[in-house]
């Protein structure tokens, strides 16, 4: 079998297709190539205006999910309306429920405005009414006829009890009543002088009187709450003075806003009961003028918190919120301390970012908001009711139950558009049923691109746009065919190219770095290497620290001679964003028995479930090839030699299955082979992932022992599609010092492997004598036979005695 | 002000728990005019009289509840009354860093304590009306004599520290305008927070007339009233009548 050719391990751009000298002649992108679906979808959805047609974009991380999005979006919010102020005021109702109000854009700071005079002008005009002369006047009326009532109540008493000879005396808590004689008080020696009828007479006048005294005592308070009520009331005659004209002044001027006409309606009865404050503090300090009274907290329930204004927006709103916490996207209600305790009022509510994007679009990141403890529900708790509730966690969890504030919900019509990998996606849909019923719209983005022509141009324009964009130097022709080379190894795949824009961009800004530090006007395909070059290298601690392990033969790997029951796997590692592969031998051993193919990998628990389904595929494949007629007698045993991790995947079990074969048929294996590849239930070979880290894996390790011209790796035939390797493996296969082999079943594989024809079977089942396929078949014969002669089966021992190379049937 | 001695202000505070609450003021006021305070808590001799006797009960001016009125009873309000305004003297004292003494003196009706009074520079007279809360306005007569002036002064003082408003009552006579720009003057000269003050001026009739005063006083119920002394001329014959009849608690400035 031929190795490929040089030609079919890297497929070059075809600088045909770029015709220009350096990439700033290119014409910008109108649209990022290979996005079509994407950017209809999100045409779609934005355009939408059903509830439930949210967005959710899916896509890697670095497509360009946010860009797109954002400047899509942002087409559409700058046509669109802008909408109104979203406002909170005090509700002198309900205190603890302050009430939400809708104005067109810029009337909320000035409805603010006003409300900051109207409690400059009612700390004028206030004083000045209730110190003027006519209130004081009135309200003096009131007080003397008071105490005029309650004096004369007393006093009548008092005249009432001295006529009788009695003394009302005040004591220390109320009042007392005491006989007298000559003006002068009785003690009890005078009392005692007394005749009896007296003093009988006297005790039953004290009594009466104490039941006066008692009931107009009883009176006086009804006198006073009389009293409180006609001061009330004068109050409010006067408060009408003060408040009226002001107040039809403001509702003149939002006679069009029923909401605020509404408020200015509450206020207005509010403000007629409750104007002590603006008389207390105007007298207290004197020093102070109106505009900084208004300013203190004990004016704050006349103000109109602005949660958004709108006033200088164009456009609707189109907001992304980095940090999509509960509170940053359903908006929060801020405490102070205030004598140890925690207060809050309507002023300390502020704005979410869903308040912020109402009547506009909202941008979040989906594993954030996942992420996000209680973000995601609150988000779709919003969207499904249509309406903005401010909660603070504390009662959304029922952890604690302070007195708070319950604002009004606010009406919501947002579009949101959550950007996150297809897994998110995927995993929402099958688990949240609600998923479906709020994010209608997929917007997929995709992560490669067909290496076509056509394509290819437009992906050199794309090049060009990131240059320009990022202010890098132009990159010259074979600077784009290489950074496009490398975009294909991007994505592992000669036909494809990268639409990760993010890593594409920093391989053109290590580039530029490059090409400027050789002081380079332009980008070349030289720079491009020696970035990528540098990058490996800054990457390769762990690579190379693995690549040592090899060499000092701390992790045995023979790449000469040959041996029975052994081969060179490859496998692949990620640290960071560094992916590379390395081989590792995979051993097996094989004897007489019943247990079939044993996996140790599995049997110790390092082995995933894919891992197993391929060596389960094997015994698989040898008792249908080898055993149809008869028991598969045989206890093999298959594993990863020095590997203490984890082992998953199905890319080895090409070579477990041969490695298995040898160890049954006792044919040596060539050890200058690395093989990958997965394999099926009937042979074939099959595509597996990391063809070209795996290929350049074994390539480095060879290196360091030194190429001898017969070393290389055998892959499936399906990646030679995949194949990108790096300079250095493909000069050295055009010098005939490595070589890449390309297999479609498992009998090619073993023929490369063992130098022996694999062998076809002939009608019986019987492959022909010398190959390895014969091998194979005659040991498991003869382990069948010495099964039976151990159960006493005559036809065994017989077979045993004639060499057992004859099938027999039972 | 009574020669190089300390000047005294005697604190008249009648057996009655409102009354109790006057010490503040008094002490501060004592403070500022860096006098020392004489407390004279009264005890009405007629009411141990009058509860000597089998049949008399004490009506609450709070309730109307009737109770039982005995000697013991009394003496017992009478303790604790003095206990408390004791206390109360004591950490007011210690704070604004003022002397005080504290008796208890049994009066009989009309009897007023003519020997201490007659050598005070100021004298507080705090019936049963004082306030539970602070007062609110702080009222002078002035009628441009020495002592009005420092009466003034006190109150200019005591406002700018309380924080509440001053009005200055003003004889209704022909030279109103002349005892305004004196009240000016006095402000003038006092502190700066007091000369931020902005007094207000009302005209009454017969200001200097202790009948006229008692009618003003009692249009001005729970306040305090400060009083320069030639308008009552410290007469003991005049203290029942500010004990008793008064509704506010007045200072009288010598």
């Amino acid at each position: 079998m031929q190795p490929l050719s040089p030609d079919a391990l890297y497929h070059h751009c075809d600088l045909s297709l770029l015709s220009f000298t350096d990439s700033s002649e290119l014409p910008p992108l109108d649209a990022l190539p290979g996005q079509e679906r994407a950017r209809e979808a999100i045409d779609f959805g934005v355009g939408m205006a059903h509830p439930g047609y949210n967005l959710f974009v899916t896509g890697a991380l670095g497509v360009g999910k946010h860009s797109l999005v954002t400047r899509l979006v942002g087409e559409r919010a700058a046509a669109a309306t802008k909408p109104g102020d979203c406002c909170y005021v005090h509700d002198f109702e309900q205190p603890a429920r302050p009430r939400s109000l809708s104005l067109p854009g810029g009337d909320g700071r000035r409805l603010q405005r006003e409300m900051q005079t109207l409690v400059e002008q009612l700390l004028d005009v206030v004083p000045a009414t209730f110190q003027g002369e006519d209130y004081q006047n009135r309200l003096q009326e009131i007080h003397d006829e008071l105490q005029s009532r309650e004096k004369q109540g007393m006093e009548e008493l008092v005249e009432k009890a001295r006529g009788q000879g009695i003394a009302l005396l005040r004591t220390p808590m109320g009042f007392t009543l005491g006989p007298m004689q000559d003006g002068k008080l009785l003690g009890p020696e005078e009392f005692n002088k007394l005749p009896e009828a007296r003093r009988h007479e006297i005790e039953r006048v004290v009594e009466g009187l104490n039941e006066e005294l008692r009931q107009l005592l009883q009176r006086m308070p009804r006198l006073q709450e009389e009293n409180r009520s006609r001061i009330k009331a004068l109050n409010r005659e006067f408060a009408h003075v003060a408040v009226d004209p002001l107040l039809q002044g403001l509702q003149q001027r939002w006679q069009e806003h029923t909401g605020v006409l509404a408020w200015l309606e509450s206020l207005h009865e509010h403000l007629l009961e409750n104007l002590e404050a603006f008389f207390r503090n105007a007298e207290k300090d004197g020093n102070t003028t109106p505009s900084r009274l208004a300013l203190e907290p004990e004016y704050r329930e006349y103000r109109v918190n602005v949660l958004v204004d709108h006033g200088e927006t164009e456009g609707a709103p189109l907001i992304y919120e980095d940090n999509p916490t509960f509170q940053n996207l359903i908006g929060r209600i801020e405490h102070q301390a205030q004598f140890g305790m925690l207060t809050t009022d309507f002023t300390l509510i502020r704005p979410g970012a869903l308040h912020r994007a109402n009547g506009g679009y909202l941008i979040l990141d989906a594993r954030k908001l996942l992420t996000n403890p209680f973000a995601w529900e609150g988000l779709k708790r919003a969207l499904r009711a249509g309406e903005l509730r401010i909660e603070s966690l504390e009662d959304v969890l029922s952890l604690t139950r302070t007195t708070s504030l319950e604002p009004e919900p606010v009406p919501l019509d947002v579009k949101v558009v959550l950007c996150g990998e297809r897994m998110l996606y995927l995993l929402l849909q099958e688990y949240d049923p609600e998923f479906s019923q709020l994010f209608k719209v997929q917007a997929d983005f995709s992560e490669e691109l067909t290496r076509a022509p056509q394509q290819v141009a437009l992906y050199a324009r794309l090049i060009a746009d990131i240059a320009r964009r990022e202010q890098l130097p132009p990159l010259d022709r074979d600077g784009v065919a290489r950074v496009i080379e490398h975009s294909s190894r991007m994505v592992d795949d000669a036909q494809k190219l990268s639409l990760n824009v993010m890593r594409l961009t920093d391989l053109l800004r290590e580039s530029a770095y490059w090409a400027r530090d050789g002081g380079n006007g332009q980008v070349r395909a030289a720079d491009v290497r020696r970035a990528l070059e540098r990058r490996r290298y800054r990457h390769g601690q762990v690579r190379e620290q693995l690549r040592e392990q090899v060499a000092r033969e701390l992790v045995m790997i023979a790449t000469t001679g040959e041996s029975i029951g052994q081969a060179n796997g490859l496998a692949v590692f990620r640290v960071g964003e560094e992916w590379f592969g390395r081989p590792g031998r995979i051993s097996a051993t094989a004897r007489v028995g019943g247990r079939g193919v044993v996996d140790i990998e599995r049997e110790t628990r390092l082995g995933g479930p894919i891992h197993s389904k391929g060596v389960l595929i094997l015994g698989s494949y040898i008792a249908q090839r080898f055993a149809r007629d008869l028991p598969l007698s045989v206890s093999a045993s298959l594993v990863f030699e020095q590997s203490y991790g984890m082992v998953d995947g199905d890319s080895a079990s090409a070579v477990e299955l041969c490695v298995l074969l040898s160890a049954i048929g006792g044919l040596p294996l060539a050890q200058r082979f690395a093989v990958t590849g997965s394999v099926n239930q009937h042979g074939a070979i099959q595509a597996i992932g990391g063809v070209n880290e795996k290929i350049e894996g074994y390539f480095d390790v060879c290196v360091d022992r030194g190429l001898d011209g017969g070393q290389g790796v055998i892959i499936p035939a399906a990646n030679t599609q995949h194949l990108m390797l790096r300079e250095d493996v493909v000069e050295a296969v055009r010098e005939g010092r490595f070589t890449v082999h390309a297999v479609r079943h498992i009998d090619e594989l073993l023929a490369l492997l063992t130098g022996l024809p694999a062998g076809e079977a002939d009608a019986s089942g019987r492959f022909p004598e010398g190959s390895a396929n014969a091998a194979v078949q005659q040991q498991l014969e003869r382990w069948h036979s010495v099964q039976r002669a151990e159960r006493g089966d005559g036809a065994g021992a017989a077979a045993l005695n004639g060499g057992g190379t004859r099938h027999e049937r039972d | 002000m009574s020669g190089t001695e300390q000047p005294r202000l005697l604190l008249l505070v009648e057996s009655d728990p409102a009354a109790v609450r006057c010490v503040h003021w008094a002490v501060r006021l004592a403070a500022l005019r860096k006098a020392r305070v004489q407390a004279l808590f009264i005890e009405r001799g007629e009411l141990l009289l009058t509860a000597g006797l089998p049949f008399t009960r004490e009506i609450s001016r709070y309730s109307a509840r009737s109770r039982d009125f005995s000697p013991a009873s009394v003496a017992e309000q009478f303790d604790r009354l003095f206990g408390r305004l004791q206390q109360q003297l004591a950490r007011e004292a210690a704070l604004h860093q003022v002397l005080w003494h504290c008796e208890r003196r049994r009066l009989e009706r009309g009897a007023a304590p003519a020997e201490d009074v007659g050598l005070v520079d100021m004298l507080m007279a705090a019936p049963q009306h004082w306030r539970s809360s602070p007062p609110a306005v702080l009222y002078v007569v002035f009628n441009g004599t020495a002592a009005a002036e420092r009466a003034l002064a006190s109150g200019l003082e005591l406002a700018a520290l309380g924080g509440q408003r001053l009005v200055l009552l003003l004889p209704d006579t022909a030279d109103v305008d002349a005892l305004q720009a004196r009240s000016r003057a006095v402000q003038q000269a006092a502190g700066p927070q007091a000369q931020a003050l902005r007094p207000q001026h009302i005209t009454i009739h017969n200001a200097e007339s202790m009948a006229a005063l008692k009618v003003t006083a009692a249009r001005l119920q729970g306040e305090l009233l400060l009083l320069p002394g030639e308008l009552i001329g410290l007469d003991p014959a005049h203290l029942d009548e500010l004990l008793e009849v008064l509704p506010l608690p007045v200072v009288v400035v010598r």
